[in-house]
């Protein structure tokens, strides 16, 4: 059983990075790339159990701290770069700005 | 009793796949991108908790089940967070949301 629900994930992972490359916007990008996070720690959880070694499910643990922070680094600096770009054209001049600071 | 366990575990497992299959279903199925987040969303949360009880009765009470519980918790906490910082992306940055869906801004 376990090891059809890991080929069964490997499958899904695999439709999900096909729905990631033929997405026509970014965020479609960021998403998929957050469900196969997800996917991959469950994996390691499960070869966890089926290895009986417990320091799969400490790596799992890691991978789930790197992941959240490579989605949220990515949303945050596009975000970003798009606030900066949205403010250059609204006050063209942008003198206030730089004496203020 | 050692059975009943496998049993229940099994069926946990089967349910969380299912969930799995149809997120990846419907990442392909829907039109906007909110939808899409929605479902993805709910392979986040419902799917890892299905499969973490599966793989927490299949492994017994130990030291490994306590450890899987620790991660179900992180991603608990952490996955909601992740999607909603891309919907907010997605509601600001693309000008022709008010086309697709409503927003209350």
């Amino acid at each position: 059983m376990l090891i059809f629900s890991m080929i069964f994930l490997s499958i899904t992972i695999l439709f999900c990075l096909i729905r990631g490359i033929t997405g026509e916007r970014f965020t479609d990008k960021i998403l998929s790339v957050n469900v196969i996070n997800v996917k991959v720690i469950i994996l390691i959880m499960i070869l966890g159990v089926y290895f009986e070694r417990s320091y799969l499910i400490d790596i799992a643990m890691v991978y789930a701290v790197i992941s959240f922070l490579s989605v949220v680094i990515l949303s945050r600096i596009f975000l970003r770069d798009y606030m900066k770009k949205n403010t250059k054209i609204k006050n063209k001049g942008g003198e206030s700005l730089n004496g203020n600071n | 009793m050692e059975i009943i366990r496998y049993i229940f575990s099994i069926i946990f497992l089967i349910g969380g796949l299912f969930v799995f299959g149809v997120a990846t279903f419907g990442l392909f199925r829907f039109d906007y991108i909110l939808n899409r987040a929605h479902v993805a969303a709910k392979c986040d949360t419902l799917a890892s908790l299905l499969i973490t009880i599966g793989l927490i009765l299949y492994s017994g009470f130990n030291n490994t089940s306590l450890k899987l519980f620790i991660v179900l918790v992180f991603l608990w906490l952490t996955n909601p967070v992740a999607t909603h910082l891309i919907c907010e992306t997605e509601v600001i940055t693309n000008k022709d949301i008010d086309k697709n869906c409503e927003v209350i801004k």
